[in-house]
């Protein structure tokens, strides 16, 4: 029961104990489990959220609701979501996920994991279940660095940004997220912040209910890893800068929505949304051509 | 469709044979990635599969396609894959992620000469301590050493059962010669066949807390909202980074195996009542040690053979009680289960080693023999 | 519609998010502190009826710690329901 008769934080705030059903979310939450790890201000909060009531307004029924989930940060997701969660080796979300869709294809997988665990080391496995267009929705929270381990560069952060190895900047360039989902053969490309709660929501249920490979970007704030080397050192400040730098152009040209810190903006939408036959769906072609021989 | 089983006699080569045992007992996903000797059973499995309903998925890598078996066992389906050396040694970290989560799955390695790229067509027995301590940390799990096409089909067939019943990979360690090599091969008829299912959740056995060394699997769309983690975790499947359950965990998963060696732990005894010596062999080397055995014989030596059929968990209890004045182990390998006999023999060890490349001779063997028993 | 603002102390990580991004600026930062030693938010003297219940500060949450419920509705019952337990009679 709500403690309305205990202390009030000002006038108006009632105050109820950290037990799982005290927030509405905490159905589809591992609520026993809360607070998570995630420092104070990180993104990945908002993004699960989001994800969250994706599962509650889908059509799929949350028994074939799958979520799975590599290493780091974002890997740590599928320890909090009330559906079945799989948090698998460092890279290897999508070929698992891919195993299992293909064992039982009424489930509904969503891969929730971060740009080191899907670009660096995963990066090979991506490009392929785009290719193959396996019916998976992949969310990537995209933090710019590898969190976990304590804010190491990784490909997606900028080349001016400061990282715990790349105390002097560093000389690469960085990845296009949508523009190399887009010509990997994602069926649908999507960039959104922790911030664009309602758009991510929205991308998500889409992405959910399209055959094929899915791919939505999901940046966010990481304040020890990212924000503090670059002087965006609060959670706030980061949101803040996409607050600011944010532009929605769904038309946008792909090839010239890359990130970098500074004035530059940063372009969100929901880019590509086009009709490929998916992976199982082509299967069906080879299983009548085995059987028929 | 195909049948499943295909039941008769057949002269098969030795991973077409594997493939047969994998079908029969109910495999019908395989994900994998080419590699010499081994890519015969992906070939066999990209044509057999889909005629009896099952998928062939050909990833990208190894660490992928072992990722890929594994979370196919996790949406209810037997699995297998095979490799070679440098693909086994890819697919190690998920090899310890499928101990670490109770996956059933089977893992064919067919082994040819390392370390690296080494020699890709020519065979060796140089990867059987990496089966057991490939993959980082403490962990137990169950190896065959199939010797023959025969045993191809058996060993595979059993290592399908296996991983089911005990929640855990399971490995064939085959070689390039047993896995090339073409024998008669018989198939049984589907009746004589027995499959073994992984133990599905059990109300009445959670709520009596019934403390198991193997759970009952709940798979993913079953609705029981499992989480699965390669972090060390506790009675919920929930991440956990103590010592405390590190230890409960660990010592549940080393004691499965541990704990039910007299079902899992297979070997084969030929003249050991008696013998002053004794060949321990495993895998296409048996069929030399073998040889080697009946010329000794023949030649008025009391030898025998100890052939080995699971290699892991190693039949320590079995060594220990050998009566014999000294024990040899030959192997296509710069000795490595020999390390094992030395560990548990009561008696001086020989091994008969081998660079790797071709299949140990008899006479080689028959030498070591000859010159133990003048030492003796 | 008038909200009504809870907040579940112990979940609270003192982010900002909440009292930053309210359109009607009806949060604030607290001087007290929970058990981890955040700064907790508080509805703003006076500030009781500007919530309209957008639900703004919930979904900003990163922590599912603050929530908001039409005023005069009961929030959600602490006790634990899940969909799946009544396909399949799970405990958990």
């Amino acid at each position: 029961m709500a403690e309305t008769t205990m202390t009030r934080s000002g006038k108006g705030a009632i105050r109820l104990p950290s037990r799982p059903g005290a927030h509405p979310e905490d159905t589809l939450l591992r609520a026993e489990r809360l607070p998570h790890i995630w420092c104070p201000g990180c993104g990945i909060g908002p993004a699960l959220g989001a994800y969250v009531e994706a599962l509650q307004e889908s059509e799929v029924p949350l028994k074939q609701q799958v979520i799975v989930s590599g290493i780091g940060c974002t890997g740590r997701s599928a320890g909090y979501v009330n559906i079945d969660s799989f948090h698998t080796t460092h890279g290897r979300a999508i070929p698992f996920a891919t195993g299992m869709k293909i064992a039982n294809p009424d489930l509904k997988i969503t891969v929730f994991s971060g740009d080191g665990d899907l670009f660096a080391i995963g990066g090979n496995h991506f490009i392929h279940a785009a290719r193959r267009n396996i019916d998976l929705n992949v969310i990537c929270i995209n933090n710019f660095n590898y969190g976990m381990t304590g804010g190491q560069l990784g490909p997606t952060t900028p080349p001016e940004a400061l990282t715990s190895t790349s105390p002097y900047g560093h000389e690469e360039e960085s990845f296009n997220l949508p523009y190399l989902a887009a010509c990997a053969g994602a069926v649908f490309v999507a960039r959104w912040t922790s911030l664009h709660f309602l758009q991510l929501k929205r991308a998500i249920r889409h992405a959910m209910q399209k055959e094929g490979f899915t791919f939505i970007e999901v940046l966010s704030p990481c304040p020890p890893g990212f924000g503090g080397p670059n002087s965006l050192g609060e959670g706030l400040d980061q949101m803040r800068w996409y607050k600011e730098k944010a532009t929605i152009n769904p038309q946008a040209n792909l090839e010239t929505i890359g990130l970098e810190l500074g004035d530059a903006k940063i372009v969100l939408g929901d880019f590509v949304d086009r009709e490929r036959p998916s992976y199982l769906a082509r299967q069906q072609l080879l299983a009548q051509r085995a059987r028929g021989n | 469709m195909s049948k499943a089983v295909l039941t008769g006699e057949f002269f098969l080569s030795g991973g077409a044979a594997c493939v047969e045992g994998a079908i029969a007992a109910g495999c019908r996903f395989y994900a994998g990635y080419p590699i010499t000797p081994s890519s015969e059973i992906a070939e066999r499995m990209s044509r057999r599969l889909p005629q009896v309903g099952g998928h062939y998925l050909q990833m990208e890598d190894e660490p992928g396609s072992l990722a890929a078996v594994l979370g196919a066992s996790w949406g209810h389906c037997q699995v297998m894959t095979a490799t070679s050396g440098p693909g086994f040694s890819l697919m190690q970290e998920n090899l310890g992620l499928a101990v670490m989560t109770e996956t059933p799955c089977v893992i064919v390695d067919v082994q040819r000469g390392g370390p690296s790229t080494g020699l890709p067509t020519l065979t060796s027995q140089a990867d059987m301590m990496q089966a057991k301590w490939g993959s980082h940390g403490d962990y137990e799990l169950i190896a065959y050493a199939p010797q023959s096409p025969q045993e191809m089909f058996d060993l595979t067939f059993k290592a399908f059962n296996m991983a089911e019943k005990f929640r855990t990979p399971v490995l064939v360690m085959s070689d390039k010669i047993v896995s090339q090599m073409v024998e008669r091969v018989l198939i049984p008829a589907e009746k004589q066949i027995k499959r073994v299912e992984r133990r599905r959740p059990d109300r009445a056995a959670q709520a009596n807390g019934a403390e198991v060394l193997v759970p009952p699997m709940a798979c993913a769309g079953e609705g029981f909202a499992i989480h699965v983690t390669g972090l060390t975790h506790d009675e919920r499947g929930y991440p956990a980074i103590n010592v405390e359950t590190q230890q409960r965990l660990i010592g549940r998963l080393r004691g499965k195996i541990l704990q039910n060696g007299a079902e899992i732990i297979e070997y084969e005894e030929r003249d050991l009542e008696g013998a002053r010596i004794v060949v321990v062999a495993y895998g296409s080397t048996a069929r030399s040690a073998l040889l080697a055995c009946r010329l000794a014989r023949q030649r008025g030596l009391e030898v025998g053979l100890l052939r080995l059929i699971t290699v892991w968990p190693f039949p320590a209890e079995r060594i220990k009680a050998l009566r014999a004045e000294a024990l040899i182990v030959p192997e296509c390998n710069q000795g490595q289960m020999v390390r094992e006999v030395e560990r548990f023999a009561t008696c001086p060890v020989r091994p008969v080693s081998q660079a790797g490349g071709e299949l140990l001779a008899p006479e080689s063997i028959l030498k070591a023999i000859e010159e133990v028993a003048q030492i003796g | 519609m008038p909200g009504q603002v809870y907040l579940i102390p112990d979940r609270c990580k003192g982010c900002g998010f909440c009292w930053t991004f309210c359109p009607h600026d009806v949060l604030e930062e607290s001087e007290e502190i929970n058990a981890k030693g955040y700064h907790l938010p508080r509805v703003k003297r006076d500030k009781d009826n500007y919530c309209v219940d957008c639900k703004i500060c919930a979904i900003v949450c990163p922590d599912f710690a603050i929530f908001t419920v039409e005023r005069g509705l009961a929030p959600p019952s602490p006790a634990v329901s899940t969909i799946l337990s009544q396909e399949v009679g799970a405990s958990r």
